[in-house]
């Protein structure tokens, strides 16, 4: 058996626009063991989803291409896989959770439809036993039974999400990807969400990639985290480590701009300067325009990630022995 | 010259109903009063549908009041004419959550800027341009960000534009509206640390509404917690986190994720959404969510009363 129920190896995706090209994702290097649960943290733009919609294959086309790299899922190369056997694990052994609940599920449709659509085509099952099996799923996720018949529109926020993760581990997938499940959410209802996220991941031993810009919801779900900025992930390691001592001038600008307790109405310490655009990317680091210790070297090289220590590491020079 | 009270905005009792057709009236904001002193912060925290906007928007005039009124510096708003009108409009100004659909795609920034001064006054075309770089240096928005139109610009950028266009006519009042909600943690960071210079520079008056807990104990002396158009508690910011009393604060407080590794919360998870604002039941709004209910919360909605000094909450259980 693998070690690694994910790897992605050095990930490159452009998406092709009027505009010009894109460089979304710049060489993702991840690993996720089994049952891991790993927080995918960066601002708007860095690349999380793009990242996340390249492990499903799911790309808008035809703008989006991946360029380079490798993705493996228990061994078997996603990218390269045939078309019929892609589907086969879409929403099956993979699948995700989407940020807006109310676009990602079909409006004509009632819920109980959409939802056994998923055990029809994955488990061949008919549409008697699957619309049974997708009230279960329903109130595995907290809601009766008896509202399967009813549309998205007459459900809450919080109410379609538990329909969206209803039907992402209808068929208990082994990888479940949470792109943003409660930025679009309230804070009383994220509450709820998570909770019932965890529950039922450690119920199904699923792993999880949590696709995230807040800090604070990695720091309670997951047990890994990577920053992205730029397209590249720029720190990983455990949440304790990259938490209570970051290594990269990012994660800690990032950390130390969130307001926190005992430093009210005091400056807050922003990270200066904007995101690059992904059209004209700096040479060099990705960070080195905004960096307050950039050097000449940064300028022209692209750090790797060095090893911070047993279970961290970091993709700044600083790091970098000998 | 008139002496000023420390009070700079009076909500007394206000209320916001809006018809919704076949389905009765929505309470947005039901019977709301609270105070704002000069040179304060007030935050406004709630969950979305709360009527925390609709306070705002009231203020400011964008809704008229179905009852209630607001007092600027001691004289209603509402029946505001002629130049004490005029005053009103300059001195109360706004800052929209959405800096995407808060500024006109089809003017430029110095067109945008100009415009406040425009309403105000004839100010010729010299005066105008100063007056729209003394804003900008004000703001520190650069001279080439002048001739840019909005969609050359990121949010942070625009949020600033949006800041400089309620500072034109040297308001005394500011309410700012999720003024952070869209944008990224790093250049959120920049906005507050904004918001705040401009206070400290030119004494500005906020009323700050967020749903984000740690921005508003951030910035904010004192908080006003909001629920189904109803202020259900109300105290100074560190107080209000050392010593929640209502029993939506204090899931509130516990929903919100930390970054402190290892803490051991006792997460209070309620128990369904939000109910509908429209046609409200009699009782307590919170009652049907709350884990401590009784039964007279059900029949008799509790008044704002104060508890200690400052600090109001509306609960039977604190009695």
């Amino acid at each position: 058996m693998e070690d690694n129920l994910l790897e992605i190896k050095n990930l490159k995706v452009e998406y092709h626009t009027f505009e010009g090209v894109a460089k979304a994702v710049n060489g993702v290097n991840l690993r996720l063991g089994y049952a891991e649960a790993l927080g995918l943290v960066g601002e708007t733009g860095a690349g999380k989803t793009t990242t996340a919609l390249s492990i499903l294959r799911l790309l808008p086309k035809p703008a989006g291409r991946v360029t380079q790299g490798e993705i493996f899922f228990k061994g078997r190369d996603l990218l390269n896989l045939p078309e019929k056997s892609m589907r086969k694990l879409q929403g099956n052994q993979i699948s995700m959770i989407f940020q807006n609940p109310l676009t990602s599920l079909n409006p004509v449709f009632t819920i109980g439809e959409q939802i056994s659509l998923v055990f029809q085509i994955h488990q061949g099952l008919t549409r008697d036993e699957a619309k049974k099996r997708a009230g279960n799923i329903l109130e595995v996720v907290g809601i009766p039974k008896n509202r399967l018949e009813e549309y998205p529109h007459q459900f809450s926020g919080g109410m379609r999400q538990r329909v969206g993760i209803a039907s992402a581990i209808a068929c208990n997938p082994e990888l479940l990807i949470a792109d943003e499940p409660t930025t679009a959410l309230d804070v009383t209802i994220q509450a709820q969400v998570l909770e019932l996220m965890q529950d039922l991941r450690e119920k199904y031993r699923m792993s999880l990639i949590l696709i995230t810009h807040n800090l604070g919801i990695v720091a309670e779900m997951c047990s890994n985290v990577a920053v992205i900025y730029a397209g590249q992930i720029i720190e990983y390691g455990s949440i304790k480590e990259v938490f209570e001592n970051p290594a990269h001038f990012y994660t800690k600008g990032l950390l130390s701009s969130l307001p926190s307790t005992g430093t009210r109405r005091t400056l807050l310490k922003p990270i200066q300067g904007f995101m690059p655009n992904p059209m004209e990317l700096p040479t060099g680091c990705k960070f080195h325009p905004r960096c307050p210790s950039a050097t000449e070297l940064c300028q022209w090289e692209e750090p790797g990630l060095f090893p911070v220590s047993d279970h961290h590491s970091a993709a700044c020079f600083v790091f970098r022995k000998g | 010259m008139r002496v000023l009270s420390e009070t700079i905005i009076d909500i007394s009792n206000l209320k916001k109903y809006f018809k919704i057709k076949n389905k009765g009236l929505l309470h947005a904001v039901d019977g709301v009063s609270m105070h704002i002193e000069r040179g304060e912060t007030l935050g406004l925290v709630g969950e979305s549908g709360c009527g925390k906007s609709t306070i705002g928007k009231v203020i400011v005039g964008l809704e008229s009041p179905t009852a209630g009124d607001v007092s600027f510096e001691g004289n209603s708003i509402f029946s505001a004419k002629g130049g004490w009108l005029h005053t009103v409009r300059q001195k109360i100004q706004i800052v929209f959550q959405d800096p995407y659909s808060s500024l006109n795609p089809r003017k430029n920034v110095q067109q945008i800027l100009s415009d406040p001064f425009k309403v105000s006054k004839n100010f010729d075309k010299r005066t105008l341009k100063k007056k729209v770089e003394e804003l900008a240096e004000l703001t520190k928005i650069d001279r080439s960000t002048l001739k840019k139109y909005p969609h050359e610009l990121d949010g942070g950028k625009r949020q600033t534009i949006g800041i400089a266009r309620a500072l034109a006519l040297k308001p005394l009042f500011i309410v700012c509206d999720e003024p952070v909600s869209s944008l990224d943690v790093s250049i959120q960071a920049q906005i507050i640390n904004l918001l705040m210079e401009l206070q400290e520079k030119l004494g500005l008056t906020y009323l700050f509404i967020s749903h984000d807990l740690s921005v508003v104990r951030h910035i904010s002396q004192r908080i006003a917690v909001m629920y189904l158009g109803k202020i259900v508690e109300f105290a100074e910011t560190e107080e209000l986190f050392a010593n929640p009393l209502h029993p939506y604060t204090k899931a509130l407080l516990s929903a919100a994720p930390s970054l402190e590794i290892g803490r051991k919360v006792d997460r209070i998870i309620l128990s369904g959404d939000v109910p509908s604002p429209i046609n409200p039941k009699a009782g307590c709004r919170f009652s049907p969510r709350c884990w401590k209910s009784m039964p007279i919360c059900e029949k008799q909605e509790p008044d704002l009363l104060e508890k200690s000094s400052g600090h109001s909450v509306a609960c039977h259980l604190v009695g």
